[in-house]
This record gives structure tokens, sequence and C-alpha cells, in this order.
């Protein structure tokens, strides 16, 4: 067997149900608000703390604090490193449905 | 954290089952296209603005149309916008995601269509427009410009 299985290739980071959520979702968008990805993905405010914070330590995700209006906001978005990590992830992923030989 | 283990490198063999690649690939899919479609929705209701306000104009303020085609405009308007406004309210009530993008230009591009907006209801009421001259003309497709742009810097990344 010369080359790897692709399973190898699949990121432990990404590869849990709701760091892949967030990864998934904030691959479609320049950056989400916490309590809407919050509210999509279907968990607390502490467990995605918690999986944001994994991210964030990894170089996947920045988080930034702010303000619209006296509103207050957090955004979460994709580092370069993320979207390229997702993007490997994902062919991973495909190589291993699609069959790998 | 990122130490460089992947599934399947000895100690992590016992997280392999933890989620099936089909199961991750459907749902990554999923999660993307559903994320990528309420993103783009403020993009497509500036696009349908940007067609529909012109036509608005240029239907109900000048005789290119008959009378009964006329109100048929305005309501066609009517309707339109009416249905996007509640849309708009629906999503906001039921906190769909919304890109950082989208509501950047969103204020922007709102303020920009209501100055143009109101700049061509002014000059609809003070001049006679029923014959289409070329100011109210460019006009008319100049109300189209900041939804265009909305809808341009949404949809197009």
């Amino acid at each position: 067997m010369s080359e790897k299985h692709p399973r190898h290739r699949l990121d432990e980071i990404i590869h849990t149900p709701v760091r892949l959520s967030v990864m998934a979702a904030l691959s479609a968008a320049e950056a989400l608000d916490f309590r809407h990805l919050r509210d999509f993905v279907e968990v607390s405010d502490s467990l995605l703390s918690k999986h944001v914070a994994v991210l964030e330590e990894a170089g996947y995700v920045t988080v930034e604090k702010g303000f619209e209006g006296k509103r207050p906001r957090t955004w979460l978005s994709l580092t370069d490193t993320g979207r390229k990590a997702y993007d490997d992830y994902i062919a991973a992923l495909r190589s291993i449905t699609e069959g790998w030989s | 954290m990122n130490d460089g283990k992947r599934l399947g490198n000895g100690r992590e063999l016992g997280n392999e089952n933890a989620l099936d690649p089909a199961k991750a690939m459907a749902e990554a899919t999923r999660i993307a296209r559903t994320v990528g479609r309420r993103v783009r929705w403020t993009g497509w209701v500036w696009l349908v603005i940007a067609v529909a306000t012109p036509l608005f104009f240029l239907g109900t303020s000048t005789d290119w149309l008959e009378r009964p085609a006329r109100f048929w405009v305005a309501i066609a308007f009517m309707v339109v916008t009416g249905a996007l406004a509640v849309a708009a309210v629906r999503r906001e009530a039921r906190g769909e995601v919304e890109d950082r993008r989208a509501t950047r230009i969103d204020g922007p591009v709102t303020w920009a269509y209501v100055a143009v907006v109101l700049t061509m209801v002014v000059l609809d009421a003070a001049f006679d427009t029923s014959g289409a001259p070329p100011w109210f003309v460019v006009g008319a497709l100049a109300t189209a410009v900041p939804p265009l742009v909305g809808a341009w810097r949404i949809l197009v990344r």
C-alpha cells in the first residue's frame, strides 16, 4: 500500500459533531454572530464557547467582540488556516465516502 | 491542543466511530448550504428591490402603460415590498443567522436607497413625468443603484 488511507487526514479538531457544525457554518459566511450560531447549532452558550475555544486555540477561528449600536456582538469567523483545514477535512471525507483505493 | 494527531493514528482510534464519515459529509454539506442560503437572503432581497423600484416609477408615473396596468404595477410593488417586509420581520423574530458582511452593508445601502427614492418621489410630484422625460428615466434607473450594490456585495464573494 503506497498511500495512506484518507482517514489519517481527518483532522481530529474538526471531526466532532459540534465543531464540524461550527466550521461548516462559518465556511459559508464571512463571520457569524455567536448568538445566532448557538441557536443554529442547537447547543448551549457554554458548550459552544468550549468548542470555539478549541478551534480558536488551533488557529482555525477568530473571535471578535464589539458593539453594533448599543447591541453587543461577538463575531466568529474562519481564519485562512481554518478555511484550509476545513477544505482539507472535506476533501478527506469525500475521499472516504466516494471510495478510497 | 493541535499537536497534529489525526484519527486512526492508534491513540485516537477510540474516536473514529464518534462521527461516521458519510454522516459527517452529509451534515457539513447540509449546514454549509443552509447557512449559505440564509446569509445570501438579504442579497436576493436587494436584487428584487433593484428590479421592482425602477419598474414602479416607470410603470406608474409615465404614460408608457394604460391606466389599469399602472394600477396593477402599483399593487404588485406593494405586495412584493410588503411580503419582503413581513419575511424580514419573521427572520428577525426567528433569530436567523446573519453574516457580518450583510449587517455592515444593510445600513448604508438602506439610507442611500431611501434618499434616492425620496428624491424621485419629490421630483415626480413636482414635475409632469407622464411623457417619461430622460431625466426621470435616469432617475428611476438610479433607484436601482444602491440595492444593486448591496446585492452584489452580498451575493458575489
